[in-house]
Order: structure tokens, then sequence, then C-alpha cells
């Protein structure tokens, strides 16, 4: 997937000031950061194994479907949710002895995830005979400058993002440690 | 283009008010540590705890002073007695003294001010990342002008003679060549894609520029204001330092976690140190050694001349994104 890039990006943003999807490059200035822990009751291979399969997210609450193929550095995937939304993402680093993934997000979506510039890590680390799961993630607000939309502002992205992993471990948990 | 500058506060009772205004995240503004005497070798922003620490030369934290909110950039003026840092999400500069670790003015710039310059004759030159401009503050009475640069310039740097200035136009994949005395762009020199940061070669002669997204190193020769060479760097380079005893350049790659060395001359690649999670800023301080600001890890990490093995790593407060040297 290509971003826009120069000056026609740029004529872009000039033209269509606020309702324009936001070019995957730009962004505000300040990053922000999430890192939500989970001890899970399940071996630390056993919990490698789920989280390092790219193509599952049956484990994240409200994905309708994920299309793409492989776990390996360069491996795609589309997801799209229940709302009809997609974003599109690739694997970046895979470390299978240090149990760590990374990707993050070809292009902004700002109404699958109201952020910019997206990448995430997931790892794992065992913990007696149970595991310790980390989600963490790196992104700007939804909206470049200041002044944000409320629906755009840092507050959003954070909230949001946090909401997903919370919600996330939470099905991951429920579905490794079987029942509820 | 001339207009007033704001100045909102002047080490006085304004600016308690003003602060409390500025910001609800800050911390409390007298919250100081120091060692009387020692001045530090370089400072670091934490964007996400609002300081700015200030670090000897094995890293070890010898002052901090809160500022309002998420600030980005700092610069420290040739005596090594003041700090300017950016507050892009405030569109003021916040000053601080170096010798008391004391807060002292806000200036307000408006925009999102992030790259900073200090010219030897004490004008402050902001890259206004929204504003497409850099803006030019002359410190002595205030007086202020700006001039239109590319799309979200991300950094400034000042040619050798501080005839000219460098604004690395993030979103325009270029660098654009200001003349401070008329305050026009007098060049626009095309680098790669998404350049966030830059740095001058201690002869003066060359510019390295730092492309995120595609992945290396823009050599431009400012004699003839064009790109002579691309280094590839890997994942996502965020900052360039450059030795200037050695010649040596430094690049951090955000992505990998790396700081890649090149040698400036012969643009070969001079090895690779494993740094922390989203290294980002990176600066040359004294014996070769690079410091690295890990913005993910909250940590810095000291880089050794000889090897490629990091020589310490540092715990700082949450966010750290940008250092830079104190002049000693």
């Amino acid at each position: 997937m290509r971003h826009l890039t120069g000056a026609f990006a740029g004529a872009l943003v000039a033209g269509i000031v606020a309702l324009a999807p936001i070019a995957a490059e730009a962004h505000g200035p300040t990053r922000q950061k999430v890192e939500i822990t989970r001890e899970i009751n399940a071996p630390a291979d056993k919990v490698w194994a789920a989280v390092s399969n790219f193509q599952d997210l049956s484990w994240v609450p409200g994905v309708a479907k994920v299309e793409g193929s492989g776990s390996e550095v360069g491996s795609k995937r589309t997801i799209t949710l229940e709302n009809g939304e997609t974003l599109t993402e690739t694997v970046d680093k895979l470390d299978a002895a240090k149990m760590m993934i990374m990707y993050r997000a070809d292009a902004d979506n700002v109404k699958f995830l109201p952020v910019t510039n997206y990448s995430s890590r997931l790892t794992v680390k065992a913990n007696g005979s149970g595991s310790t799961v980390t989600w963490w993630g790196a992104f700007y607000r939804g909206y470049p400058n200041n002044d944000p939309p409320a629906d755009l502002n840092d507050e959003t992205a954070l909230s949001a993002v946090t909401g997903l992993y919370n919600a996330g471990l939470d099905g991951l948990k429920k579905k490794l440690e079987g029942g509820s | 283009m001339t207009r007033a500058l704001a100045v909102l506060a002047l080490f006085s009772a304004l600016a308690v008010p003003v602060l409390a205004l500025a910001s609800t995240t800050a911390l409390a503004a007298a919250e100081t540590v120091a060692v009387p005497g020692s001045r530090p070798a370089f400072v670091s922003v934490s964007q996400a705890a609002g300081l700015l620490t200030g670090h000897d030369d094995t890293g070890a934290m010898i002052g901090k002073v809160a500022l309002d909110r998420a600030p980005a950039v700092p610069v420290v003026t040739a005596d090594g007695g003041r700090a300017y840092v950016s507050q892009p999400e405030l569109g003021t500069i916040a000053v601080v003294d170096l010798a008391t670790w004391t807060r002292g003015e806000t200036l307000t710039v408006g925009g999102q001010p992030f790259g900073l310059a200090l010219t030897r004759d004490g004008r402050l030159l902001v890259a206004d990342w929204s504003g497409n401009r850099l803006v030019e503050i002359r410190l002595a009475d205030g007086a202020i002008r700006a001039v239109p640069v590319g799309h979200a310039p991300s950094a400034v740097v000042l040619s050798a003679d501080e005839a000219f200035a460098y604004t690395v136009d993030r979103e325009s994949d270029a660098v654009s060549v200001v003349d401070l005395a008329a305050l026009q762009v007098t060049e626009t020199i095309d680098v790669g894609r998404a350049p966030f940061a830059a740095a001058l070669a201690p002869d003066g002669r060359r510019l390295f520029v730092a492309n995120v997204q595609s992945a290396d190193l823009s050599v431009i020769d400012l004699r003839f204001a064009r790109e002579i060479a691309r280094v590839p760097i890997g994942g996502m380079p965020y900052g360039v330092a450059i030795d200037p005893a050695s010649g040596r350049v430094a690049v951090t790659d955000q992505e990998g976690g790396r700081l890649v060395f090149v040698e400036s001359r012969s643009l070969a690649l001079g090895g690779v140190a494993t740094v922390g999670d989203y290294a980002e800023g990176v600066a040359a301080l004294s014996g070769g050694v690079f410091a690295v600001a890990n913005w993910f890890s909250d940590s810095l990490t000291l880089v050794d001349p000889g090897g490629s093995e990091p020589v310490r790593h540092v715990p700082v407060p949450e966010g750290p994104r940008m250092l830079a040297v104190v002049p000693q």
C-alpha cells in the first residue's frame, strides 16, 4: 500500500481540512504510549502460540474477520470490525526466542481506531507455571494539529487503545484458561 | 512579518497563574533537584513526564525542572547557562536556567513549535510543525519574524557561519535552505521520505538527514545544495548526531532499537549498537560517547565510541525524546 507523498498530500491536506482521511505519515508532534499487562494461567509456549498467530484475532471482541496469510516478518493482515471498518497491519519484527511480535498499521483509519502512525507489540514471559502477557501500543492522536476535536484528541486515542487492549487481553485469558 | 513577542512571565509572580492555566498535568514548577556548582554534560526532555533533566557524562541525573505540557526539543545556549524547550501542544517555548535549575519565562510562538536552533548572536530559530514555517525570535527584545518553509518542519540546523538555516520538512520530503539575512528560502533540496532530523558535519560542508520512511540517511553537499548520497540505515531513522572529533555519524533506528554508525567521509557503515525501544534523540558527548533517548523504554543508553556494546543504561522520567549537549 502506497502512502500519499509530497506535494499531492500537502495539497490534499490544505484543500480538505477537517473531513479528509489523514495520510498515513501525517501526524502531530506528541506520541502516546499504552502498556497493558495480564497474568494468564497457561504455559508461556501456549500463550505465545496464540499471540504470535498473526491471522487469528478470535480473542479480540468486535473483530468480524481477519484476512491475510502468514505470521512472519512482512506478513500482512486486514482486520474488519463488526462495524465494517478495516485496518491493514504488517509484522515488523518477530523474535520467537524472546516471544515478541511487533507490527504496525500500513495506513491510518481513525474510524477503526482514532489514532495515527499506530504500532504495537505483544510479549509473553513465563511466570512460574503461568505467563505474563504485555500488549504495548505507540501512536499519535487522530488529529495532528492543536485543538483537536473531542473524537480525535489524546484522551480519545488513549482511551480507545486502552479499551482495545483490556478487552483483547481479557478475551485471550478467557480463551486460554478455558471457560469463564 | 514582524509582530510583538508575548513574554508571558519573567521570573515573576505572574508565572504562577499562567502556569496554572496552561496545563492541568504540569508538576509543581518548584520541583527541582540540583547539585550546586555542577554543570550537566547534556539535557534530556521527558515528554510524558513534562520534565527537562540534566545529566553528567556518565548519564547520571543531576538536575531536573518541571515544564508545562508535552515538551519536545531542547537547545542550550553557547555559555551553557540556559535551555530553551519547545512545547508543541501549547505553542510555546519554555526557558530554563541551568545554573539554578529554575524555570524562566515562557515564549509564545503559536502553531506547534518543535525543532530549535540558537545563533551565537542570540536569535532562537523555531521549526513550526503545523504552521509550515520557520520562526526567528530575537531574544534581546522579542522581535519575531517568520518565513514559510516546506510541510511539517521537524528540525532546524544552522550553517557553520550561521548565514543559513536548514529546515527538515517532514511531509515535503525535502530540506529548505533559508537565508537568515533576508529570511527567504533560497533552495529546496529533495531528500528521502519523511525526513525528521539533521546534523551538520564538523567541517560544515555536509548535512546528514535521517529519513524515517525511506529508512536511510541523506548526505547533502551544502556548497551545491544537493543530495549526493543516500546511506541505507534500515528500520526508521529518527535521530542523527556527529562526534566533532572523529566525524563519526550516529543514527538512531527507532524501529529496530539500534544506533547505527556511519563514517562521515567514506560514508561506510561503522557498526551497530543495540539501544532501547523507540530510540529517538541522540547526542555526541565528549570522548566520542553517544547518548540515546529511548522513548518507549524510559531510559537513556550511553554507547562507547570503540565498541558496539552500550556502556550504560540510565532510567529517566517517562517518555524521553530529545537530547542536547551542554557546551562546557
